[in-house]
């Protein structure tokens, strides 16, 4: 009897755990959305309310993740084959590898499904196309939307320039004598570089307008990396010389720390993504928000103009979705030509579409910028084991600034 | 250690058969489990080592000893085996020795009971959060380390976690705040039991207090001594939240420890197979260890369990 | 002598607050730093005087999810810590009182699972959930961490049981008890401080667990500790939101502690070191 008592404990407590993965009901479809912290989701919470209001029958859940993770967690969702998240975020470094998995539904019979879009209001050239190409399609076919661009611009603390009496930097000659000049300054590292390992975010990206300033590139024309060619070993040095100047957290801090550093009042002048860089002019965000100045990224020597590395964040719709018309209603309403949505869109971040970026040229000093830019743009190489080559190059040169000591602000 | 006494009981009315069986009905819920949780997971990892196993795609083919070879001379696995050991070296002598004189002062001091509660306050403190509290606090500008190392002059000031010769010692200062009142506090629970008439005699035949310390505490300590490097050992080995949360290994591979580097090697560049033979190794090394330790205890005549 | 030894009491105490000051510093400035308006923040020298300010603590609650993680959190932790407590108590009965065969290898073979680092089979605990669907659930989890609290449930309840006289409860059977009713009926009350003991000890680790739950939790069932990581971003660096974060994060685990800090020694050492 005593047994009978054991067993019923037993079932009690297996019970008390079934009880705790509770279910929930819903009657409106439920969109997940994942989205990296920053810009992304700022963008996406600003757009979400107006496109509920819209279209009553669809609720959007939106997951914010921050860039360092949500590679794995996509990944670990892609594989549980739950459809947890409907819409998928990827950066140009791991878009590649996403469409080879087949972890991504290709777009095509959406965009020609009349009931889902209308065709002549959301127009696919409206991309820049060397974008889409690098984060939307491969070989041919379309998997992901652009959601929103982030190359780089150059920002820069105007009260600090008028303080020295200096012009603007145009060259990366006239930058680093920049930096050296600020950080004589009490209380402001010159610059911060993004020491942090990774693609979109890390010190690969950040690398990248240095390292095509000096007329270098990531990977050889047989596709191999390059990392050891003069013009690279060049850039590195320089970026490697900028570490002096930085905060030296800057050697673990991704562009999202260095961005709030410099909101902070600690940094006097940074290359930075153009989306990022917007939450520089939110007087909510950082009290320097009217000493903040944009302008193009320096030039190298030879050239005519400043080449940033174009990266992009695009969104698509996971294989394992339950709900993948809904999902692709929101894919294209929240790049969508809607003026409300369009308006939202735009006080959060770089807008992933041509003629949004010329029209809003004149009211954000960093949309003029990036639509300037945009022709001289490179993207990383759409490459699968771009991955394989993006880590161990990260690592190599985040120890490589790592061994120089930065002089100190504080003597 | 575990030395099963003779349970038999003197009262032969009560060992009938079904008092036999009753042991085995008491311990099948965990058995049950213990095959769950570990010994499928176990064997199934040994499979996958010898797997070539991509994150993402189906197991695809039996890959023999690849896996193991691959470890022998991967350099960024051989030094995160190096930082691992570094850590154990930075940790464990600081640990006990702070640990030590703690517990000799809490013991000394008629007060103690109103310091253990707070003292032991870090080692319960979740690790993930340890890891960015500290992250803060070793910030160059505003951090709070780095401000008294300027006051002290005694470190040009920079985050000691950004710079590759001062990040093990960093997370080991880290580890050392969290883990020194857990090493105080079995030594003190130790000292407490010793009984004081051993002093007394020791202090009559006229032994200072170095040589009372030396020859009767530190011997009659033993048994809490090993069990605390056994259980700092195997923690050491297994650290991954604080360095996760201050670092992620960086920069470069300056703080990348083994189970940074099989995290990464598993979820980042999906190489599951690999992962396997790492943890496997990992397994080794702890079991290794803790046998050692065990050995040790055993010879010298210590048994764990009261 | 007399005063000698009041007063080296009193510089006993002096140096005692100090050390224990500063291993509470970096909590202090923690939950200081969680009060702190984002401009107290980050000065240089640290400000130590400052006008307090709950706002932190407000957006962490208003702002992200908070209270969905910190629900997940009590719910896997104790549901996990409860079946551990009772699944302990059975073996740990079975296992000193009666002669089981290879109890000794069984013992150490739980004991090996306090010993082996969790990330070491973090793999096949993945492959298995997703297989059987556990994949960010919480009762996946509250199972999976099972294998971190059964070494110490086991081996702490033993060295309480072992503590019980084995009289008592053969007087009981000789009333007429089967051995399993004896155990309900006079084991398990005498071992309460046991049972209370394991109990907390099982939750701190559930609670504080963080490798495992990162891989096995997706966005449905993540837990405080695994949270965290979100504030590793661009509002990472509003120190005073994220510290607000951790020390709510950290509140339930002290409050455990200041509960069970009679039993920690044991607890910690798995029940060899009794104090």
């Amino acid at each position: 009897m005593f047994e009978k008592k054991m067993i019923l404990m037993f079932v009690v407590f297996l019970l008390l755990t079934c009880f705790s993965c509770s279910a929930f009901a819903a009657d409106k479809v439920k969109v997940n959305v994942a989205v990296t912290v920053g810009p992304n989701a700022a963008a996406a919470q600003a757009i979400k309310p107006i496109f509920e209001v819209k279209n009553p029958d669809i609720e959007v859940n939106i997951t914010e993740i921050p860039w360092t993770d949500i590679y794995q967690i996509q990944l670990l969702d892609f594989m549980s084959k739950k459809g947890n998240f409907d819409l998928v975020m990827q950066s140009t470094s791991f878009f590649g590898e996403y469409v080879l998995d087949g972890f991504l539904e290709p777009l095509e019979e959406y965009f020609n499904d009349v009931s889902l879009i209308d065709k002549t209001a959301f127009n696919l050239d409206d991309f820049n196309p060397n974008v889409l190409k690098a984060v939307g399609s491969y070989e041919g076919k379309l998997y992901a939307l652009p959601y929103m661009y982030f190359p780089q611009i150059m920002v820069y603390r105007s009260d600090l320039l008028k303080t020295i009496g200096w012009k603007v930097p145009a060259t990366f000659d006239e930058y680093s004598n920049i930096v050296k000049k600020f950080s004589e300054i009490k209380g402001i590292y010159g610059t911060s570089i993004i020491g942090i390992k990774g693609g979109a975010g890390g010190n690969v990206y950040a690398w990248g307008p240095y390292l095509f300033g000096f007329g270098g590139y990531y990977i050889d024309q047989q596709g191999k990396p390059a990392f050891n060619s003069p013009e690279a070993v060049k850039a590195l040095e320089y970026y490697a010389g900028l570490y002096k100047y930085s905060p030296s957290e800057a050697i673990n801090m991704g562009t999202d720390q260095v961005t709030s550093a410099f909101g902070a009042g600690n940094v006097g002048i940074i290359l930075m993504d153009a989306d990022n860089a917007m939450s520089l002019l939110d007087p909510k965000y950082t009290e320097f928000s009217d000493k903040t100045s944009f302008d193009l990224v320096p030039k190298s020597p030879g050239s005519e103009a400043g080449s940033p590395l174009l990266g992009a964040w695009s969104w698509a719709i996971s294989k394992f979705s339950n709900n993948k018309k809904a999902a692709f209603k929101v894919l294209t309403a929240f790049m969508g030509n809607d003026p409300e949505i369009v308006d939202a869109y735009v006080k959060n971040g770089i807008h992933p579409r041509l003629s949004v970026l010329n029209k809003y040229s004149s009211t954000y000093p960093n949309y003029a910028l990036v639509a300037k830019e945009l022709p001289n743009t490179k993207t990383v190489p759409v490459i699968p084991n771009w991955p394989q080559i993006r880590n161990p190059g990260g690592s190599h040169f985040q120890s490589h600034p790592g061994q120089d000591e930065p002089t100190r602000r504080f003597k | 250690m575990y030395r099963s006494e003779d349970t038999e009981p003197k009262k032969h009315r009560i060992r009938h058969w079904s008092y036999w069986k009753t042991g085995y009905i008491l311990i099948a819920p965990v058995l049950f489990v213990l095959i769950i949780v570990n010994l499928y997971p176990s064997l199934y990892q040994i499979f996958i080592s010898f797997m070539s196993y991509k994150l993402g795609s189906p197991i695809s083919s039996f890959n023999g000893i690849a896996n193991y070879q691959k470890l022998l001379t991967d350099v960024r696995f051989w030094n995160s085996l190096v930082i691992t050991l570094k850590l154990l070296l930075y940790t464990l002598p600081v640990q006990l020795v702070l640990g030590i004189i703690l517990a000799m002062l809490l013991d000394a001091s008629r007060y103690h009971k109103y310091f253990l509660p707070l003292l032991v306050l870090p080692v319960v403190t979740t690790p993930v959060v340890v890891g960015y509290i500290f992250q803060y606090m070793f910030r160059e500008d505003y951090g709070l380390i780095s401000y008294f190392l300027r006051l002290l002059h005694l470190f040009p000031g920079y985050n000691l976690t950004a710079n590759t010769g001062t990040v093990l010692p960093a997370i080991a200062m880290v580890d050392t705040w969290q883990w020194t009142p857990f090493v105080m506090i079995v030594l003190l629970a130790g000292l407490q039991s010793l009984p004081s008439s051993v002093y007394e005699a020791a202090r009559v035949d006229g032994g200072s207090w170095w040589d009372i310390f030396l020859k009767i505490t530190l011997p009659l300590l033993k048994s809490q001594i090993l069990v605390v490097l056994l259980f700092r050992t195997v923690d050491v080995l297994r650290i991954f939240d604080t360095i996760f949360a201050l670092t992620r290994g960086g920069p470069g591979t300056g703080s990348e420890s083994l189970t940074i580097y099989l995290q990464l090697t598993g979820f980042r560049f999906r190489n599951l197979g690999y992962a396997g033979a790492m943890g496997m190794f990992l397994l080794v090394i702890a079991s290794l260890f803790t046998t050692a330790f065990m050995k040790l205890a055993k010879s010298e005549g210590i048994e764990e369990e009261k | 002598m007399r005063f000698v030894q009041k007063h080296r009491q009193l510089l006993l105490v002096v140096i005692l607050s100090v050390v224990t000051f500063l291993f509470l510093l970096p909590l202090i400035w923690a939950f200081l730093t969680s009060l702190k308006l984002h401009r107290d923040v980050f000065t240089f020298p640290p400000k130590w005087i400052f006008t307090p300010t709950i706002e932190n603590y407000l957006y962490v609650l208003r702002e992200t999810d908070y209270l969905k993680f910190m629900s997940n959190s009590i719910v896997i932790s104790f549901s996990s810590a409860a079946m551990s407590v009772f699944l302990g108590a059975l073996a740990a009965f079975g296992l000193s009182r009666f002669r089981v065969k290879g109890s000794k290898t069984i013992l150490m073979w739980i004991l090996s699972l306090r010993m082996i680092p969790p990330i070491a089979i973090v793999v096949p605990f993945y492959l298995m959930a997703i297989r059987i669907g556990l994949y960010d659930t919480r009762s996946g989890l509250a199972i999976v961490l099972l294998a971190i609290n059964v070494p110490i449930a086991v081996w702490l309840q033993m060295s309480y049981i072992r503590e019980i006289p084995k009289a008592i409860e053969e007087s009981a059977m000789l009333e007429g008890c089967s051995p399993i009713g004896a155990f309900f009926r006079v084991v398990l009350p005498l071992e309460a401080t046991g049972l209370f003991a394991t109990f907390i000890m099982c939750l701190i680790f559930s609670w504080n667990e963080f490798p495992l739950t990162m891989i096995l939790t997706g966005n449905v069932s993540k837990t405080l500790p695994v949270s965290m990581l979100s504030w590793d971003t661009q509002r990472g660096l509003q120190w005073g939101n994220m510290m607000a974060a951790s020390m709510m994060a950290i509140a339930p685990i002290l409050i455990f502690t200041a509960l069970a800090q009679k039993y920690l020694v044991r607890g910690l050492t798995l029940g060899s070191v009794v104090d």
